[in-house]
């Protein structure tokens, strides 16, 4: 994997892991998240990063049937969600495992052979499998994720930088929801302003609001965009 | 993901987006009159029997 330069083994050992996920990330009452529901090879960070997401996605949804906004229900779109995330990383990382360690001498030599391109092509780099660094999955088969043509729907809000002011747009987002609206004229953003506590930022000559959310409150929410 | 993504979807229209707090994006849309029901959807207020008894997709 190091390439065609003198290198020095200082020490061999054998390194066993697992890769599994459990059948159902929610059995009733009980939730599993992190390594108790997901095995992965240590390959692009997707163990803590994974689990972490567990988390992250599981805690408003928990909190939100605590406070008595969403019935219990809600929590099977956990499942439905981190299951597929969980999946997506086994495939992932059963790539690399491939490429790592060929399972057969013909896998072998073809990465011998894109090793070996790789110090002068391109087109070779892309197929050498270190590991795929992990990135937020994206919920398309959702249920509480809108179902429309459009790539975005289901992934991590894309970042920018905010003009005018030392902050990116993740930094606005985050702990509940929130409506963001791209409004196409400074003026129409000024009618927003007066419609609800909506924030106005700016980005490359756009214009773009945000306000927090109140899932509870379905007036309030359908009437400051309107 | 980049921000040409977003100034992609502000360019023609106004466009409203929920994000979960996750982080996520859970709907969009360009009436104001969608999205209560939007919104709703997203934080699981709307539930169960349409949506998420059975583990199913709307």
């Amino acid at each position: 994997m190091i390439g065609d330069i003198p290198y020095e083994i200082d020490w061999v050992s054998t390194y066993r892991f697992h890769q599994r996920v459990v059948a159902r990330l929610r059995v009733g009452r009980v939730l599993f998240a992190g390594d108790a529901a997901h095995s992965l090879p240590p390959y692009g960070s997707r163990g803590m990063n994974s689990g972490i997401q567990d988390a992250d996605n599981l805690a408003w949804k928990l909190a939100s049937i605590h406070n008595g906004q969403a019935g219990e229900d809600l929590l099977e779109s956990y499942h439905i969600e981190r299951y597929a995330a969980a999946r997506e990383n086994l495939r992932v990382t059963e790539a690399t495992i491939r490429f790592m360690v060929p399972p057969n001498r013909l896998r072998r030599w073809t990465r011998s052979a894109l090793l070996r391109l790789s110090h002068s092509l391109g087109l070779a780099q892309k197929h050498v499998n270190s590991g795929r660094m992990a990135e937020p999955f994206v919920y398309t088969e959702s249920p509480i994720v809108q179902q429309a043509d459009d790539s975005l729907l289901g992934s991590f809000a894309p970042d920018m930088r905010i003009v005018d002011e030392p902050s990116r747009l993740r930094r606005l987002l985050g702990h509940r929801f929130v409506a963001l609206c791209f409004a196409t004229t400074g003026a129409r953003a000024a009618e927003l302003l007066l419609a609800g506590p909506f924030r106005v930022v700016r980005h490359g000559g756009r214009v773009a609001c945000r306000r927090p959310g109140r899932g509870r409150s379905r007036r309030r929410s359908g009437h400051s965009l309107r | 993901m980049t921000p040409s993504r977003w100034r992609g979807t502000a360019q023609s229209a106004e466009t409203w987006w929920v994000v979960r707090p996750d982080g996520h994006l859970a709907a969009r849309g360009s009436k104001g009159e969608d999205f209560a029901a939007a919104l709703m959807t997203a934080a699981g207020v709307v539930t169960s029997d349409r949506i998420l008894v059975k583990g199913t997709h709307a």
